[in-house]
């Protein structure tokens, strides 16, 4: 692996080739990787064997993007992926759609390139249904911000338009902080359009700083979440605030006489423009990882105070009554509760992700990884901000499952996934679900790359290694033949007592 | 051991059934001092009194379950509120006993004889339906009851989406 890997993603292994079956538990997956030299890699998750490989031709790899259409689960419906990039001689965008399981260029364009046309400004993923033959339609916005569907069909067209009155796109410009809102409800069957809604400069236009967006992060259009509160000592519940429009967007820059960074964190709300809530760091340095999952938000900085990397949680709740129990809707969210605490945490981060399974029911785990090439894996309770300033855990909150407060976080032998195998320079840390609730797939890459799976409820839907099969049949032989002697021994007895 | 003599007897011809003997063939004399015709005269002056022990009777039936609450009342008590195996069995037995009395009311109510029957049959309600008032009272006190909006979480249903919204960094 020479190259940069850029950019991965999964996809659910098919079963015509012998070599590649699906397995029960949905371990048994491909890793997508494409590098930065533009070379296209399926690597197996059990064995860690390269499955094919491609050289993409005549792209420019600076901002590729990689889209599952379709997975293969829609059988016999062929999965179908597409990488999104731009074109090395032109600077147009151009999509290369493939077979994620063979590898194969899909029937679009020459040997599977399209050639767009137009430059791309941003492109999104849409929700797939049984129209659109279970393809996720790909929504890309040219530099005027005129809307584009791939694959162009009749049918994916018709799903953008039924669904344009309630669909929204947002392009953030990096360095200039500059956030447009687009609504695409003037699209009409035969014309697709788009009009801005709502912009917002988050950055001071001050010459004397220079401030960008660090990090924006939204929540994984496939998480679940299985509780909708979390539920009190006195067995009353708080409802979370559960935004699926929100961003986490993350700015941050230098205070020039003073050589002092700072750092802002806004939650935006896509759809509206609205800024839910922001919050501010003074005096703290880069790295800045941001995690966002469910009702809750981790970020991590380094204090230049006080010379430490810290670890903050801020967590939305609606209240204690839900305005809207059915729907959610950006237009009349209601203003969320926000609790917030911070820890200190004794390493140097260099990536952070969190964990989540199929059906949102285990526990939650934020993956750390560490400049020493180690993987901690954190227990969300750890970073839960309503733990309590108390001296000793009262009966209430043990009831509540929290802990007192502890502003350092420990880094235990036993969290750390990856043993003794180091990765070195970490990158970035992917997680993906498996169809075992219990267990989630991470694959981390830096100068090395790393595949293991986590388990942070416990392989509570597995039965264990030294489960006692023998054991157990024993018994049951065992019993089954105690009640059939006893059945003949009672039959013995009430003869003899008979002959009395 | 009567049956099993009685199958005993259809099964072997040589076996003797002593048990199934017709008595009105027996024609032996009285036993001395004994008197047929003194132990109906008996009976007769006893059926007097008859009437008002019934009802007394009746009574202690129909009264039966109200004494029990004193008791039931010390039993919780002493029990506690923690759920473990032997309150849980204690609640319920509280439960069970009055739900299968009120079940099988019917024959309770053929020993319920007399000219007060309606009143004895509405205290005995009453009584079951206050040993099982007390059981959910008990249930209540432990926590047993799906009164909080807690116990009702894991039914909500994730709210729907109306607005679907993606993008992120400029691409150009």
């Amino acid at each position: 692996m020479a190259g940069q890997i850029n950019f991965v993603r999964r996809d659910a292994v098919g079963s015509n080739n012998r070599a590649l079956e699906r397995d029960r538990f949905g371990l048994h997956k491909l890793i997508l990787i494409v590098t930065r030299p533009g070379k296209l890699f399926a690597m197996d998750t059990l064995s860690g064997r390269i499955v094919w490989q491609r050289l993409l031709k005549n792209v420019n790899t600076d901002k590729l993007r990689l889209y599952v259409q379709r997975t293969s689960i829609h059988y016999p419906l062929e999965p179908q992926c597409t990488i999104l990039a731009k074109s090395s001689t032109s600077k147009q965008g151009i999509l290369f759609v493939f077979h994620p399981i063979t590898g194969e260029p899909g029937n679009f364009g020459s040997e599977g390139y399209v050639n767009l046309g137009f430059n791309v400004q941003q492109a999104l993923l849409l929700p797939q249904n049984e129209e659109t033959e279970y393809i996720k339609p790909l929504l890309l916005l040219d530099e005027s911000a005129i809307p584009h569907v791939f694959p162009p069909t009749e049918s994916a067209l018709s799903h953008v338009v039924k669904m344009s009155d309630n669909l929204f796109v947002f392009v953030a410009d990096t360095k200039s902080c500059v956030l447009r809102g687009y609504s695409l409800a003037k699209s009409t069957a035969d014309h697709l359009s788009s009009a801005p809604v709502w912009q917002l400069q988050l950055c001071s236009s001050n010459d004397v700083v220079e401030e960008e967006i660090v990090s924006m992060v939204s929540r994984h259009p496939e998480e679940k979440v299985f509780s909708q509160g979390r539920v009190l000592a006195d067995r009353s519940v708080l409802y979370k605030y559960l935004n699926p429009n929100m961003v986490v967007v993350a700015t941050a820059g230098t205070n020039h006489p003073h050589h002092r960074g700072y750092f802002n964190l806004y939650l935006i709300d896509v759809v509206s423009g609205a800024v839910v809530f922001s919050t501010s760091h003074r005096r703290v340095q880069s790295p800045y990882h941001v995690v966002y999952a469910e009702n809750w938000i981790v970020y991590s900085y380094y204090n230049e105070k006080y010379r430490r990397t810290e670890l903050s949680s801020l967590e939305l709740f609606e209240g204690q009554t839900q305005s809207n129990s059915t729907a959610f809707s950006s237009f009349s969210a209601p203003q969320p509760l926000v609790d917030r605490q911070a820890y200190i945490y004794p390493a140097h981060i260099t990536a952070m992700k969190d964990t989540f399974s199929e059906q949102g029911m285990t526990a939650k785990h934020i993956l750390l990884g560490l400049s020493n090439g180690w993987i901690q894996e954190m227990p969300r309770v750890f970073l839960d901000p309503r733990r309590p300033v108390v001296a000793a855990a009262t009966p209430e909150m043990r009831e509540e499952g929290i802990m007192p407060y502890l502003p350092e976080l420990p880094i235990p032998a036993e969290a750390i996934v990856n043993y003794n195998q180091t990765v070195f320079n970490i990158k970035k840390i992917h997680v993906t679900p498996s169809s075992l609730e219990s267990t989630a797939m991470v694959f981390a890459y830096g100068l090395d790359i790393f595949f293991t799976h986590v388990t942070p409820s416990r392989t509570f839907d597995v039965l264990n290694d030294d489960f006692e099969y023998g054991f157990i049949a024993l018994v049951l032989t065992g019993l089954t033949l105690a009640s059939f002697i006893t059945k003949r021994l009672a039959s013995k007895k009430s003869l003899r007592q008979a002959w009395k | 051991m009567a049956m099993a003599n009685r199958n005993t007897a259809k099964k072997f011809k040589w076996s003797i059934d002593l048990s199934n003997r017709n008595k009105s063939t027996c024609d032996l004399a009285s036993p001395p001092g004994y008197l047929p015709s003194i132990a109906t005269t008996v009976a007769e002056s006893a059926k007097e009194n008859d009437s008002s022990l019934l009802i007394k009777r009746s009574w202690d039936v129909a009264l039966q379950p109200l004494k029990q609450v004193p008791m039931n009342l010390f039993m919780m008590y002493m029990v506690g509120s923690s759920i473990s195996i032997f309150p849980i069995m204690m609640v319920g037995m509280m439960f069970v006993r009055p739900i299968r009395a009120l079940f099988s009311m019917n024959q309770t109510f053929k020993m319920l004889e007399g000219t007060q029957a309606i009143g004895q049959i509405l205290v005995y309600i009453l009584g079951q339906l206050v040993a099982l008032g007390l059981a959910l009272y008990k249930c209540q006190s432990m926590g047993l009851l799906p009164t909080h909006s807690s116990d009702w979480l894991a039914f909500i249903d994730p709210q729907q989406r109306i607005e679907y919204s993606g993008g992120g960094q400029i691409l150009l």
